[in-house]
């Protein structure tokens, strides 16, 4: 579903992401973890043609992002940290909007069972400037599965949520993975990507230190038998100098 | 405690300062700055030295004139002072911002400390405007004075407004902590001032008779009955304390600029203790005034520049939006809904019949013919204002797609698409007004000019003529804003920011030079394919109205031409463009 070969991406001399490959298949969940700066957010919008890679090829349930975007773009969304609305546009006016912008014909129903499985179908009148952020994240949301996008990408979705936001959000990501949909999450909670995620994709200063399912990449870099995903992604990034958490007083 | 304060100010200036004379490396801002001081020399500066302009002398002993401008000015600062007592707002709030909000307000400060800091503050705003208002002013020679009296001036004028608002704020929350809510205030102070106004009104027409024709028959008798109702008490009185503040700045020469420099500061000083010595709770105020102030710099970046930042209800369709289609209508019915309800196709209809009709009865009634040569000649210069004025707004639409562009680039549509998109409602909207203020303009002529069927003829088809221009001619201006952002979107985003400084300034005069010249080359293929059957068909038919239209429709056709090139333009750098290389900020 999601295919990219050999993706490199460069600002002047600064290189973010260097000769990246990888693969996302439908049903899975992919975690992209780095620490700041390792080329996690240009990864993803490079995946999604917000900005175009400077070499290699990127392919959207079979589609070239490159060549045919607008058909590669049918297949996908994209969620941001933070949800980007139009403070005018009430919550089910930006349904109508997405919905002739992707051509969704039948979205009146559509939108009507989304809204409810958001828990939001009392909202439908309301202006993003009403609603908490959380409801906000949930519009986002509502917004692109509209379409029925078969490629998910989320950038930090936990950001500002309480924590039945994070609970929802959880169950939305492995429901959509569970419908057949590939993902990839991109946080810094490591404890999110251990809950939700399959694989996991691991970059530094925009090179792949591992790819893999979770117990491949547990198996490779953990130094006992119940490290956490933490203590892996510490020894892959050769951060392991790190001391641990203290334990509570 | 004060000298923690002194550095804050002082490292703040210094860095602010350091950094813009570190951007001066970036050639853009180098080239901004030298532009925008250009344009303060040659607004501004010019001729700091050279001879004063403006008729009359300085006074010498009782100038009416200087006397009288001295007295218009004294009763503008005690309107200043009265609406600040009845309608400014009701608490007292010192504008600190955010960042001093959190760090000052839960320091050991005492709350005096706080208040010179901010007077100290307030202070560098007001230095420097009174160094602008003193190179100005001091152009004019019937103001009087120099330029120390008028830097002195200007000085003591702006600081006893800022002590003054400040020290109001402070009683007016102490009366709130009375019982005196802000209703029952303004209606104290209201009534309190109206009766004032009615016992001066009831005083004066007992001491100096109405004006007569005479008295108001030319400027000099005029000036010469105000000064006498300006020196009558009991208006004498109520003006003193701010002619007494005005004075140093009109004063002639430099011992009646020291006679006046006393009363002056003296009243400086009491606003002074009457602020420090206020023993009021500011700081809930003042925290709200900096989330509000915070919020509305946050709006302004953002492209908004009214105080609402946030809609308040919904708003209807402007039109059923189907969810199949071209997509390019559903940016136009979003921006639609934005604009609000005065802006839908159905409410524009509504306006323009109101205004056909107004117009057809201005014109069947001889009585309103000034009426009509004022409409007539107000509505080209207002075509034209918003012509130019109209397509600007599209720099706001693009920086909002610009901070929504990690979403619209994932919209499955061509760059064009949504570069045509961005541009429609800007295209529709002014041509819509355009094209009413030369239905206006044409029905005005015709009523006017008498012959009206012969002058519709005339008029329409010249109406229809430019009207046909209209969209091509909007869409290539506003295509103008849409490319700078594209190709130079760091410059932009600085050109559109709010706030100053002499490089901001610089950009905003380059890019309105650059919109002329690029208007002007955009402009130059539609005049000339206009002139050849224009000249081709006035030759053939002798017609002058069947010429212009012909010139008309093939200006129109090149334009058009022109407009569809730039949005393909525009659409493939769209889908080229890479905001995080181009503002790795963002």
């Amino acid at each position: 579903m999601i295919e990219v070969s050999h993706l490199i991406k460069c600002y002047g001399e600064f290189t973010a992401v260097r000769d990246l490959s990888f693969a996302v298949q439908a049903g899975e969940v992919m975690g992209l973890v780095g620490p700041n700066g390792a080329g996690k957010t240009t990864t993803l919008r490079c995946c999604t043609g917000v900005i175009p890679p400077t070499r290699g090829a990127v392919r959207i349930a079979g589609i070239d992002l490159a060549a045919d975007p607008v058909a590669a773009k049918r297949q996908l969304a994209f969620f941001p940290d933070e949800p980007r609305l139009f403070e005018y546009l009430t919550v089910w006016q930006h349904l109508v909007f997405v919905a002739r912008l992707y051509g969704v014909t039948d979205y009146p129903s559509r939108a009507e069972t989304l809204l409810a499985e958001l828990e939001m179908a009392d909202k439908r009148e309301m202006l993003p400037g009403e609603l908490s952020r959380g409801m906000k994240q949930k519009l986002a949301i509502a917004c692109g599965l509209l379409h029925s996008p078969r490629v998910i990408f989320f950038d930090e979705p936990l950001t500002g949520l309480d924590p039945a936001g994070i609970r929802r959000m959880k169950d939305t990501m492995r429901r959509l993975a569970r419908e057949g949909a590939a993902i990839i999450l991109s946080s810094h909670l490591l404890s999110l990507l251990e809950e939700v995620c399959s694989h996991v994709l691991i970059l530094k200063q925009g090179e792949k230190i591992a790819d893999g399912s979770l117990a491949e990449v547990h198996r490779r870099f953990a130094q006992q038998p119940d490290a956490s995903l933490e203590d892996v992604f510490f020894t892959a990034t050769g951060e392991d100098r790190i001391p641990p958490v203290l334990s509570p007083p | 405690m004060t000298g923690a304060l002194f550095y804050l100010q002082a490292m703040v200036i210094r860095n602010a300062a350091a950094q813009r004379v570190r951007r001066l490396r970036q050639p853009r801002y180098l080239i901004a700055t030298l532009v925008g001081i250009a344009y303060f020399y040659f607004v501004f500066f010019r001729r700091v030295g050279s001879p004063r302009t403006g008729r009359g002398t300085p006074l010498e002993s009782a100038d009416i004139g200087l006397l009288v401008g001295l007295s218009i000015a004294a009763v503008i600062m005690t309107g200043r002072v009265v609406y600040s007592w009845i309608f400014s707002a009701d608490r007292a709030a010192l504008a600190f911002t955010e960042a001093e909000v959190a760090f000052l307000f839960q320091a050991p400060v005492r709350r005096r400390v706080l208040v010179h800091y901010k007077l100290l503050k307030s202070q560098i705003r007001i230095l420097f405007s009174a160094l602008l208002f003193t190179v100005v002013s001091n152009r004019v020679g019937m103001l009087g004075g120099n330029v120390w009296s008028h830097a002195v001036g200007w000085w003591i004028l702006l600081s006893t407004l800022e002590l003054h608002s400040i020290g109001a704020s402070f009683a007016r929350e102490r009366l709130l902590g009375l019982g005196l809510n802000p209703a029952r205030r303004r209606a104290l102070f209201g009534g309190g001032i109206l009766l004032v106004g009615l016992l001066v009104g009831w005083w004066l027409r007992r001491s100096i008779a109405a004006p007569t024709s005479a008295d108001l028959a030319a400027f000099r008798p005029i000036i010469h009955y105000l000064q006498s109702v300006f020196a009558t008490p009991p208006v004498s009185w109520l003006l003193a304390p701010c002619v007494w503040i005005l004075r140093p700045f009109f004063a002639p020469d430099l011992a009646a600029f020291l006679r006046a420099l006393g009363p002056a500061l003296l009243i400086l000083a009491g606003h002074y203790v009457w602020v420090i010595r206020s023993e009021v709770s500011f700081e809930e105020a003042s925290l709200d005034l900096a989330r509000r102030r915070a919020e509305r710099n946050e709006a302004r970046r953002a492209g908004h520049w009214s105080d609402r930042i946030r809609p308040k209800r919904k708003r209807r369709e402007p039109f059923a939006l189907r969810p199949h289609g071209p997509a390019v209508p559903a940016f136009l019915w979003r921006a639609l809904i934005s604009a609000g309800p005065w802006y839908y196709p159905r409410n524009w209809l509504i306006i323009a019949a109101g205004v056909v009709g107004t117009m057809l009865w201005l014109a069947s009634r001889p009585e309103y013919r000034t009426t009509l040569v004022v409409v007539q000649t107000a509505a080209l210069p207002v075509a034209g204002w918003a012509l130019v004025a109209g397509p600007m707004l599209m720099r706001r639409e693009v920086r909002l797609m610009m901070q929504r562009l990690d979403v619209v680039k994932t919209y499955p549509l061509r760059g064009w698409q949504i570069v045509l998109g961005e541009m429609l409602a800007p295209i529709v909207l002014i041509t819509a007004i355009e094209w009413l203020l030369l239905t206006v303009l044409a029905m005005a002529s015709a009523a006017l000019n008498g012959d009206y069927s012969s002058a519709m003829l005339f008029g329409g088809l010249g109406v229809v003529g430019v009207a046909l221009l209209v969209p091509p001619v909007v869409g290539l201006m506003t295509g103008i804003p849409f490319a700078a952002t594209l190709y130079f979107p760091s410059w932009m985003s600085a050109v559109g920011q709010a706030g100053g400084g002499v490089d901001v300034m610089g950009q905003r005069m380059i890019f309105a030079g650059g919109y002329l010249v690029v208007l002007a080359v955009a402009l130059l293929p539609a005049a000339l394919s206009a002139a050849v059957p224009y000249l081709i068909v006035a030759w053939l038919a002798g017609s002058q109205a069947t010429a212009l239209m012909a010139g008309a429709v093939a200006a129109s056709l090149v334009l058009f031409g022109e407009l569809a090139a730039v949005v393909w333009w525009l659409g493939r750098r769209y889908e080229q463009f890479d905001l995080s290389a181009e503002m790795p900020q963002a």
